[in-house]
């Protein structure tokens, strides 16, 4: 049976697999968008502070003696004009924006204290100065998973709108189909909704269907079902028609009539003693038919052997698995057991009687 | 057969990757912020209230005494201690000190009496305004100022041997005269031909004296100031034992009253960094 895409089962695993893959997202994007608030605000800041403060601190720091506290008093008062700036944005991310002064007066030559340090480079007279700074904001957080959390959902529920991939068993499959003539879309339906044995039913049904390949595709997709034409004389197994040999037409099609009538089982009657009783059934049958008058004779003057019946069982096999091949063939043959009682062995078609359908038409 | 490709294994992560990285790419454009950095303060200028503001309601009128140096060192001290006069809260409703080059003076600044108190030079001042006298009188004067200079080791001599082949710091302003002027001129006096010295010159006293400091130059020129700020030891030689250190000049049209209470504030601070003679022709005047 193919698997169902839509059991309670899969829909639940596939449920909590996209729903991890939601909260996955929603983490990735939120360390991304805090990541990129901070850092373009850390960036403006940069920019702003460093064309308004070269001047400002050149003006007032360059007219000291020596290591006076003027720097830390500077530093305090730039903090405090520093200690709340508005935040703007498409999105409120971060709030309560605040600079504080890491130093204020710092040789360029040395390596930066911190790689998150803001930088303004000013100089006095031809001297270079860096002042370093840090920014430091509240991040609003509500607005921040939110938007992350609805920006994922939409991304992962496009994702799980793309098709599953498909293995590559399937995509052979598939380019097998398409080579065949199936439109990719039919293809692909097919490809996975079928087993392998109902697609080993569309190979043998497609060359029978005359290359009609939605006939061919019905053929696979039904259950096992064997007509007996007794006009045409043909069996047709899902709708594929074997034409038979007369005599191992009716032999094949008493067999079926017993398995209609209950469990099925022919006894193959002894070597020496030929069932006279058994074959008056078949008689009629093939009297009724059409079937050869040479055959009818012989067993109206010997009744059945067990010689005949094996000889037209082998008959009918070596038909079915020339038409079938010898997997789809398996289950409309027959099926053999050893009579306790007698020893000898008895058998009937394998096919339940379910899936029989004689269609006898009176000549 | 190009539909089989895209719905191979490969197809699907690729389009899995490309929508992840375009919800990433969102992400980061809708989460770009900005920030409107305030007016900044003017940091070379320190105000204080005297209160008077306060007292009198919003409306209060009284004018803030305004006063220009060429230094920071002392500049807040002395506002703060103005400030809490009494005498000057009377008058005024603040005390705003800032801090600039000495030739960053304008003319228009002089002429405009943009300052009630600028610390200065005579020189400096007439060649700003030649007339600069029917805006501003001097108030008192810092004489007897000592700049000496000071090495590391042994006093300097001032001679041409010893002078050969030191590191010469020298302030790169050209009016200062104890960092430019002075050590130039006694190089001179020296015999020294200063071009072919290593002279070299930094752009604030503070860097000039740092330098100094770490020992990458052996001769600065410096006042007594040099007690106050280094941590290391030093020896000095003295170049000139009476030049002025500063005049403070004072608008014509002032508020007389607060002469004697301004001089004194400047005292506290002359007293520690120049260790001058004030010469200051009012202070029989002013209540001892």
């Amino acid at each position: 049976m193919p698997r169902d895409p839509f059991s309670v089962k899969t829909l639940y695993a596939r449920g909590v697999a996209w729903g991890a893959a939601w909260v996955l997202l929603t983490i990735v994007f939120c360390i991304a968008a805090a990541w990129q608030a901070e850092r373009t605000l850390a960036q403006d800041l940069s920019r702003q502070l460093n064309q308004k403060l070269p001047e400002k601190l050149t003006l007032a720091l360059q007219m000291r003696l020596s290591g006076d506290d003027l720097a830390s008093w500077v530093a305090s008062r730039l903090e405090q004009d520093l200690a709340s700036l508005p935040v703007s944005g498409s999105l409120p991310l971060l709030k309560r924006c605040s600079v504080g002064v890491v130093r204020l007066v710092d040789d360029p030559a040395l390596p930066a204290a911190g790689a998150e340090n803001i930088l303004v480079r000013w100089q006095i007279g031809s001297e270079q100065r860096r002042s370093a700074f840090s920014l430091n904001c509240e991040v609003s957080w509500p607005p921040l998973v939110g938007t992350c959390a609805l920006l994922a959902l939409l991304i992962a529920g496009l994702m799980a709108l793309m098709p599953a991939p498909l293995t590559s068993v399937q995509r052979a499959r598939i380019a097998g189909l398409v080579q065949k003539g199936l439109p990719f879309s039919r293809a692909r339906q097919a490809a996975t909704n079928l087993d392998g044995e109902q697609l080993q039913w569309f190979e043998q049904a497609l060359p029978l269907c005359h290359g009609d390949t939605d006939s061919a595709l019905a053929c696979a997709e039904m259950n096992d079902q064997l007509v007996f034409d007794c006009q045409r004389l043909e069996i047709r197994a899902r709708g594929i028609p074997i034409k038979l040999p007369k005599t191992p037409f009716f032999y094949y099609l008493w067999y079926a009539q017993r398995r209609q009538q209950g469990e099925g089982w022919v006894l193959n009657p002894p070597v020496n003693r030929p069932d006279r009783e058994g074959a008056v059934s078949l008689i009629a049958l093939m009297a009724e038919n059409g079937g050869h008058a040479r055959s009818i004779n012989d067993l109206r003057e010997n009744g059945l052997r067990a010689k005949t019946l094996d000889q037209n069982r082998n008959k009918i096999r070596d038909e079915l698995v020339s038409a079938l091949g010898e997997n789809l063939a398996a289950p409309y043959l027959f099926e053999s057991e050893r009579d306790l009682k007698s020893g000898r062995y008895r058998y009937r078609l394998a096919l339940g009687a379910a899936f029989v359908n004689i269609q006898i038409t009176d000549l | 057969m190009t539909q089989l490709i895209l719905s191979g294994k490969k197809a699907y992560w690729v389009v899995m990757t490309l929508l992840a990285a375009s919800g990433l790419c969102l992400s980061l454009l809708l989460s770009t912020q900005a920030i409107e950095v305030p007016p900044l303060a003017d940091y070379h200028l320190y105000r204080c209230d005297t209160g008077e503001g306060e007292r009198a309601g919003a409306a209060s009128n009284a004018p803030v005494y305004r006063i220009l140096l060429v230094s920071s060192t002392g500049a807040r001290a002395i506002a703060d201690r103005l400030c809490s006069e009494p005498g000057i809260q009377q008058h005024y409703r603040g005390i705003e000190v800032s801090w600039r080059p000495r030739g960053q003076l304008s003319a228009e600044q002089i002429l405009s009496e943009d300052y009630d108190l600028i610390w200065s030079r005579d020189h400096t001042m007439a060649g700003v305004v030649p007339e600069y006298g029917d805006y501003y009188e001097p108030l008192l004067r810092y004489d007897h100022y000592r700049v000496y200079w000071f090495s590391r080791g042994a006093p300097p001599e001032v001679s041409r041997e010893y002078f050969h082949g030191k590191r010469i710091g020298l302030l790169n302003d050209k009016q200062s005269h104890t960092l430019y002027l002075l050590p130039l001129a006694s190089l001179k006096e020296a015999g020294i031909d200063f071009t072919s010295e290593n002279l070299i010159y930094f752009d604030d006293a503070a860097s000039l004296y740092r330098a100094f400091a770490r020992d990458e130059l052996d001769l600065v020129s410096g006042g007594d100031y040099l007690d106050e700020d280094m941590d290391v030891s030093f020896s000095r030689t003295l170049i000139s034992g009476d030049v002025t250190a500063a005049t403070l000049f004072v608008r014509k049209t002032r508020v007389t009253g607060v002469d004697c209470l301004v001089a004194e504030a400047f005292d506290s601070f002359a007293v520690k960094y120049l260790r001058s003679q004030r010469v200051f022709r009012e202070v029989s005047h002013c209540a001892s």
